[in-house]
């Protein structure tokens, strides 16, 4: 990564959205699909309902669809701030070692393993900076008839966006989440853009005794 | 606010386009009107996620999920009999929507109208849709005939939580109870469901084990003692 910095606005030596051999996506989708196997699981009706009584809930609460986004996206980012550890720990997906190889990651092995969704990635940007998650089917969002005045403000899943920001914060990403599309709003497919803000690099506290 | 969940409701007949199975949908198409209109009421989509059961979560998804609702609802409350009332009637929200859903799914077509196979129903078939198991176990309270208690060795809505001391007895599974309350109140058994801590019986401390206790109305009863 500190090579990555360190290259400037040279022409680089490779294309630096490419993928190495083990970020193929046959094997991040198997991998998935082992590790959801391997969990216990929750009936998905009864999590949508859950996770739409709380929507429902913010909304009554706050009132203004903005406002429901934030508040969503903020309790996805507590969820995904643990999520990444969890996430760690059972799936055996190889180490990130580029941004964009995150996208692969969360895509087909995260998404498969959470949500039991089979996502892929799309619209990688030339330098790797930022890429849209894509997928069709929602589980939180089975059973949701959005209301005309609620359509076009709220995103009803932003819970998903705080949960990407949460765990790529974890790893040291910065990024910012949204939602671009959404089936509620009469859209083909749901699409989430992931964008790079900023990368952190892990230093060693400072030693005090010196 | 009118942000609405509905799953399919009783009384909506749904027109399928042609072609399409109807097996899950058998209790709630209208049989008199086949699918000659070729016309669909809800989107496809919706008539998707009717038709088939969405994937399950990852326990970790759905434990972090919870978590948070719950401490959203702390963050607005002031006392903890508060926040057990918050979780409760967002358990209610759950409930009432859920019945019609578990009806769907476990093809039952008849309510139930009698108070004890009412209770079978919960215990029994909505515990199975919902974890997979059956309850523990189910009691009526002695001395009292408007009270029973559905005992519950490790339920998995608190699995993966704990309460710290300075919240007392504080039971998540106000959840729970909510859901059941509201299942109970849509199918006309107006009740109370409170979740308590209950200790264990071999002695150790984990995995706790709760009883959600239902105080039925005593309107209730008494039709219940008219119909018998």
């Amino acid at each position: 990564m500190a090579q990555d910095a360190g290259r400037g606005s040279g022409a680089p030596r490779r294309k630096v959205s490419t993928l190495p051999a083990n970020f193929s996506g046959a094997a991040l989708t198997r991998l998935g699909e082992q590790a959801s196997q391997r969990a216990e699981q929750v009936n998905g009706e009864l999590a949508a309902l859950t996770y739409g009584a709380l929507v429902r809930q913010l909304v009554v609460d706050y009132e203004d669809p903005g406002e429901v986004n934030v508040q969503l996206e903020r309790l996805g980012y507590n969820i995904g701030l643990r999520l990444a550890d969890d996430f760690l720990a059972r799936s055996g997906a190889p180490p990130c070692r580029r941004f964009v190889e995150t996208s692969e990651v969360i895509a087909r092995v995260a998404f498969r393993m959470y949500l039991g969704v089979s996502a892929r990635v799309a619209s990688v940007a030339e330098d790797g900076s930022a890429y849209s998650v894509v997928f069709e089917e929602n589980p939180l969002a089975d059973f949701v008839e959005m209301p005309t005045a609620l359509r076009d403000q709220l995103w009803f899943s932003n819970l998903l966006c705080g949960a990407i920001r949460g765990a790529l914060e974890m790893v040291q990403y910065v990024v910012s989440v949204s939602f671009v599309r959404d089936v509620l709003r009469g859209d083909a497919y749901n699409e989430i853009r992931v964008a790079l803000r900023e990368q952190r690099y892990e230093r060693a506290p400072p030693d005090e005794e010196l | 606010m009118d942000s609405t969940l509905s799953a399919t409701t009783e009384g909506t007949p749904l027109l399928l386009p042609p072609g399409r199975s109807s097996s899950a949908d058998a209790a709630m198409v209208d049989a008199g009107r086949s699918s000659a209109a070729g016309t669909a009421l809800l989107p496809p989509y919706k008539l998707a996620a009717l038709q088939r059961r969405p994937p399950d979560l990852h326990l970790s998804a759905f434990a972090l999920l919870f978590a948070e609702c719950i401490a959203y609802a702390q963050n607005r409350v002031l006392s903890v009999a508060e926040l057990e009332y918050k979780l409760q009637q967002l358990g209610v929200d759950v409930g009432r929507r859920l019945l019609a859903l578990v009806c769907l799914r476990e093809r039952q077509v008849r309510r139930e109208t009698r108070l004890l196979p009412v209770l079978r129903f919960i215990t029994s078939t909505v515990w199975r849709y919902l974890f997979r198991k059956v309850a523990d176990s189910l009691e009526r309270v002695k001395d009292k005939n408007n009270e029973y208690m559905i005992v519950e060795n490790d339920p998995l809505f608190t699995k993966y939580i704990s309460v710290p001391s300075d919240l007392g007895d504080l039971n998540c599974n106000a959840f729970l109870a909510g859901m059941v309350m509201g299942m109970l109140c849509s199918s006309g058994f107006a009740c109370v469901v409170q979740a308590h801590h209950v200790p264990r019986t071999d002695g150790a401390a984990y995995p706790p084990r709760t009883v959600l206790s239902i105080q039925f109305d005593p309107a209730v009863v008494q039709r219940e003692v008219q119909m018998s």
